[in-house]
């Protein structure tokens, strides 16, 4: 330690304390609390003003910043520091670190600082309200550390702040009161603050805080729950934005503890979440992600339905990926959830099916109707969803016939020629490849009624092929080599700016920059230096890999016709 | 040269081909041709007898017996009728004793064994056998074989100064770019378009224009043949066809010989253009027309662009060629002679608006034109469909599906008909820029050509519907009817130059028979139509292959004749009901 302390004390002589700081944390990581103890003792030895030392540190004094701030982070609790100084070394130090996600890390020995001395928190309290408006940001942690010493005091001192018109001091008083650890007869009165918070005048900011500071007393003391779920209530009455998306934290974190009342109140809540609030969604979305099985689906389809529907499908549901790759893994929910949204008869629910399955997979993935959900539809509901899956699941082939064939052992007799139609035309006539295949991979498990209509469509599609087959011999209807040239040079184009658009967001990209390009050869060859100019010669050898599209053939056939039936499918309303 | 021109009298049938070539080349050899070949055969075993003198020899009687191909021991004496050795039984026996026009009877007579290819070993013997043995001092025999043939085409066909060199190459490489055939087509429109430039002030050299352009049409058609793709062929005989006429009809009321072979050769033109576009209908079309998608399939398309460019090209080929086979009809007498020839043809015309209404119904493509110019083959299918009342519904419930579809288009901001026609700017159809819309619709052809047919026809819902369209989407667009003019008769065939006026600003808010009022009346103040050779000829088709292939729009006045014999056939019903009031 006195070799720190020695070493510590030459380099301030030589106003390179904190270039010292920084190879000592480097050379001796794992002694780092030696070190800060050190730089404690010279403070406290007079031989410097850590403060005054640190308040030079900046991010980009050259030197790590984060592993230099790690020594007044472990030394401010043992220094003698004037709280003042305190105050304004670990305001400097916060705001140095930007955005980075440890930037915060300077408040718990803040905390621990002031708890240290009884009389700091106070000093420090009284400092911060008669000072600088910037000051604020650290009354919270300053009234949390008073409290840690006197609870009641600080704690009713947190209440009275509550009640200023200064939105900057009543938000970090509120902040402070949900994380205090308080008797049950002070979380009384903290509710009645918070209570009455919510009460007077709105604010958003306010609001928000109220919420997670009564979840937090709700979970210091579980009796509570009447009364925190009133308040918590209130707060969401607001629809606040930032209320709701404290919300949708609580309820990524909290998802499995929080009471179902307030679970459901949450619920009413989040359908009031505006479409343009990706990041609330993206919590939401975590929250949702697991608390999906089969007996607890409702709520989630509800909220999710709501959402869409109500906001005139900005809400999409592509905002829930985590929930839909959850879904993806619950083949039955699945089925369940597009059965449900097809019989829905809402627009926006039917794109969102599409929405749903649209990035699972090239073809589609494979579908079945929910046959319980159909028991009390009209006798016709199978041709009416049968259009629904062909309309909007045409991009997806698989999935459209998957659906569609699920529904043929529930049709009536009388529809089976619509089935089989419509199976042969739109869907293998478009995807001879992969519907085609489909049909033919489940024709030995399917039951006899199945059977019979791929059959039937199979050999309407032979048929078909036969046609084209015999007709593809005229040589006198094939483009000419100039407007085939043409039409290459403008789908070249448009790849070329597709790949270029791809490889903006490309994670390949992002991680390995710019790509190299190599004109010949199948591997390249590089040099890897190592100590005094080893060098070691490695070849990595290169890997071909192409993909396939089906596209569908009636895009040139008859496009518009294609276009027209689809959109009515999609736009039938529903039999009644 | 000459190969070319073997390869193609090699590929050469004998009937209606090899035989009709014949005539013309000894007519330009300077013979007196006295017998043609009849539809129904053979005179005794010659197919043409001709008079005269070849390269300087004695004037001779030359009697041909033709046969396509080469000649082998099956078509010597294979136990057909048609076989060589027959008819030159019967020549011996029969013709020259019996049926040699008078004034010939002492001339020494040639008897010609024609056949394109060549006499094969296998026969040699036996041919030159019967030669000896019936050969005699004033009956002698030549082979008149495809190395004979090709070097009498290139001598009088194709001289030096008649068929210029630079023309040679043109020829040349349209046939080496068959398998291409716009550029195939390109060389050969240089061809025909140079071969067309003659003084008419001389028949002889019109004359002998026009057969050249009828020898390339036939060499560019049978190597067509025997590569498979008509494509060039097709396009080439409709140019042929217009030019050779355009060529031919300052001559069309002369009488004199040169002049009558004029008109001869211009007919055999026409007759040979029809062969090319019923062959390529009904050997590549009419097959597939049942089919679903199978025609468009066939285009192999890289975009919707591509089959809908072809299919419309297709329905104004076979709407045509169905009309050709109805102005046939029309030529037949009404008499008992006919009746066989009539019920042919009925039924070719009815196949073929079959054929129509199939390729309409199971390439829906053809509901929705991208170009506005799509009109004219819409025009010409809808007036062929017109021609009876049994396609009437048919008729309705595609232009119903036009307009319909067209509505949608706008209202999808999708692939509407545009006034664009390169291929690359149709591919890129339609954008989404500003201003865009208007100015790739600043005129139409295609509605009031849809709605003369629905004022036609009084399918309201129709012409409802382009009215719709008119004030909805296109209210900037300038609608239009084009009528020909004075320049008409001398550019229609040529398109060397604009021609005809336009009634522009068509207004479509108007009703419908007050529409087709004033259609109709403009029609009779563009009396120039009636002044065109094609009609007052009566080969009113013309005027349509020149509107499909020059990409003309129908003149309104064929729909005038429509109008007219609606007009009979309501006034003979009407006669009918009251005669039957009065006898019930």
């Amino acid at each position: 330690m006195s070799d720190y302390y020695e070493q510590l004390l030459s380099a301030h002589k030589e106003d390179l304390f904190l270039d010292k700081a920084y190879s000592l944390v480097r050379e001796n990581y794992d002694d780092r609390k030696s070190i800060a103890e050190s730089a404690a003792k010279l403070h406290n030895d007079n031989a410097l003003n850590l403060a005054n030392e640190f308040l030079l540190l900046t991010s980009d004094s050259g030197i790590d910043f984060f592993q230099t701030r790690h020594v007044f982070e472990d030394a401010l609790p043992l220094c003698n520091m004037a709280t003042n100084e305190a105050i304004e070394c670990v305001l400097h130090l916060t705001k140095e670190a930007g955005n980075d996600m440890a930037a915060g890390w300077c408040i718990p020995p803040f905390i621990s600082y002031c708890t240290n001395e009884s009389s700091r928190a106070l000093e420090a309290m009284e400092l911060i309200l008669n000072n600088n408006a910037e000051w604020l940001d650290l009354l919270s942690p300053v009234l949390v550390s008073g409290s840690n010493v006197e609870p009641k005091a600080f704690s009713q001192k947190a209440i009275e702040l509550t009640q200023k018109s200064n939105i900057e001091i009543k938000v970090q008083a509120i902040h402070a009161l949900g994380r205090m650890e308080l008797s049950n007869e002070s979380i009384d009165e903290v509710l009645s603050a918070l209570k009455a918070v919510v009460e007077n005048d709105y604010n958003d900011q306010c609001y928000s805080e109220v919420l997670w500071s009564a979840y937090s007393l709700l979970k210091a003391d579980n009796s509570q729950e009447a009364n925190v779920s009133e308040v918590i209530n209130l707060s969401l009455g607001g629809l606040g934005e930032q209320t709701l998306h404290a919300a949708s934290r609580l309820f990524m974190f909290e998802k499995n503890t929080i009471p179902i009342d307030i679970l459901e109140n949450l619920f009413v809540a989040f359908k009031s979440i505006p479409a343009k609030n990706t990041a609330t969604f993206d919590q939401l979305d975590h929250g949702l992600v697991s608390l999906l099985d089969e007996e607890n689906y409702e709520s989630p389809f509800k909220l999710i339905e709501t959402l869409i529907v109500s906001s005139g499908g900005d809400v999409k549901v592509t905002f829930f990926d985590s929930f839909a790759r959850d879904l993806f893994n619950k083949k039955d929910l699945l089925n369940k959830l597009i059965t449900r949204w097809f019989l829905s008869g809402e627009t926006w629910l039917e794109r969102a099916c599409y929405e749903l399955i649209k990035n699972a997979s090239e073809k589609g993935v494979e579908l079945q109707v929910d046959a319980s959900l159909l028991t009390h539809e009209h006798p016709d509901i199978h041709v009416y969803l049968a259009k629904k899956a062909c309309g909007w699941f045409y991009l997806k082939p698989v999935s459209a016939v998957s659906f569609i064939v699920s529904l043929i052992d529930h049709a009536k007799d009388e529809h089976l020629p619509f089935f089989q139609e419509l199976l042969f035309h739109p869907l293998l006539v478009s995807y001879s490849g992969q519907a085609k295949d489909y049909l033919t991979s489940i024709e030995n498990t399917a039951s006899a009624k199945v059977n019979n209509i791929i059959s039937l469509s199979l050999e309407k599609l032979d048929h078909y092929h036969q046609g084209l087959q015999d007709a593809m011999a005229i040589n006198e209807l094939s483009p000419s080599i100039a407007d085939r040239q043409a039409y290459q040079r403008k789908s070249s184009q448009e790849m070329t700016e597709i790949y270029k658009e791809a490889n903006k967001n490309s994670l390949m990209s992002q991680i390995m920059g710019s790509p190299s390009v190599i004109l010949y050869g199948m591997s390249s060859i590089h040099y890897v230096y190592g100590a005094d100019d080893q060098k070691t010669r490695q070849v990595v050898p290169m890997q071909s890999f192409s993909t396939s599209v089906e596209y569908p053939s009636l895009s040139f056939l008859d496009p518009h016709g294609i276009d027209s039936v689809l959109r009515a499918y999609k736009l039938e309303e529903k039999c009644v | 040269m000459k190969l070319i021109i073997r390869e193609y009298l090699a590929s050469l049938r004998e009937r209606k081909e090899l035989d009709a070539l014949l005539p013309d080349l000894l007519s330009q050899m300077g013979l007196d041709v006295f017998s043609k070949p009849s539809v129904g055969g053979r005179q005794y075993g010659v197919d043409i007898a001709a008079f005269g003198s070849i390269d300087g020899d004695v004037d001779k009687v030359y009697l041909f017996s033709v046969k396509s191909g080469d000649l082998g021991r099956a078509d010597w004496n294979g136990g057909s009728v048609q076989d060589l050795k027959p008819s030159l039984d019967e020549i011996l026996d029969v013709y020259i004793p019996m049926h040699l026009p008078s004034e010939y009877e002492d001339k020494p007579i040639e008897i010609c064994l024609c056949f394109g290819g060549d006499l094969k070993e296998s026969v040699r013997l036996n041919v030159s056998a019967y030669e000896k043995k019936h050969s005699t001092e004033s009956i002698s025999f030549s082979h008149w074989n495809g190395e004979k043939l090709s070097m009498y085409i290139e001598q009088y066909f194709l001289r030096e100064e008649l068929l210029p060199e630079e023309c040679r190459p043109l020829l040349r490489k349209s046939l080496a770019l068959l398998d291409e055939p716009e550029a195939s087509y390109a060389h050969y429109a240089q061809l025909i378009k140079r071969l067309s430039i003659v003084d008419i002030e001389k028949p002889e050299k019109t004359l002998t224009a026009i057969r050249q352009m009828y020898l390339c049409l036939w060499i560019l058609y049978s190597w067509a043949r025997e590569a498979d793709n008509l494509e060039c062929a097709y396009q080439a005989s409709e140019l042929t066809l217009l030019l050779a006429w355009d060529t031919a009809k300052p001559f069309f009321d002369k009488k004199t010989k040169t002049e009558t072979a004029i008109k001869e050769t211009l007919s055999a033109i026409q007759l040979l253009q029809f062969e090319v576009n019923c062959l390529f209908v009904e050997q590549k079309i009419l097959p597939h027309t049942s089919q679903l998608y199978a025609l468009s399939s066939a285009v192999k398309p890289s975009c919707s662009v591509d089959v809908n460019l072809k299919l419309f090209d297709l329905l104004g080929r076979l709407a045509v060629t169905g009309l050709w086979h109805y102005w046939y009809l029309n030529l037949l007498p009404d008499n008992e002679e006919s009746i066989e020839e009539i019920k042919n043809y009925c039924d070719s015309i009815e196949q073929y608006q079959t054929a129509v209404k199939q390729l309409i119904a199971n390439n829906p493509i053809l509901l929705t034109p991208y170009k506005d110019d799509q009109a004219i083959d819409v025009a010409i299918a809808s007036w062929f469909l017109s021609l009876e009342d049994y396609n009437r519904e048919e008729l309705h419930a595609w232009l119903l599906q036009i307009v319909r579809a067209t509505k949608y288009l706008f209202g999808t901001k999708s692939n509407y008909p545009c006034n664009l026609n390169s291929y690359h700017e149709l591919i890129d159809h339609p954008k989404a820029d500003e201003g865009y819309l208007e100015e790739v619709t600043k005129g139409s052809i295609l509605y009031p050509v849809i709605a003369a047919f629905s004022a036609l026809h009084n399918f309201d819902d129709i012409y409802s519907i382009v009215q719709t369209i008119q004030t909805k989407y296109l209210p900037h667009c300038n609608f239009q009817i084009w009528f020909p003019d004075e320049a008409s008769e001398e550019y229609f065939y040529n398109n060397t130059q604009p021609h005809g006026a336009t009634f522009s600003h068509v207004k479509m808010d108007q009703a419908a028979d007050k529409f087709l009022d004033e259609v109709l009346a403009e029609c009779v103040h563009s009396a120039s139509f009636d002044q065109l050779s094609a009609i007052t000829s009566t080969y009113w088709p013309v005027i349509f292959l020149a509107c499909r292939h020059y990409r003309m729009p129908v003149p309104m006045h064929f729909i005038k004749s429509l109008f007219h014999e609606n007009e009979a056939k309501r006034a003979s019903l009407v006669q009918d009901a009251d005669a039957q009031e009065v006898n019930p």
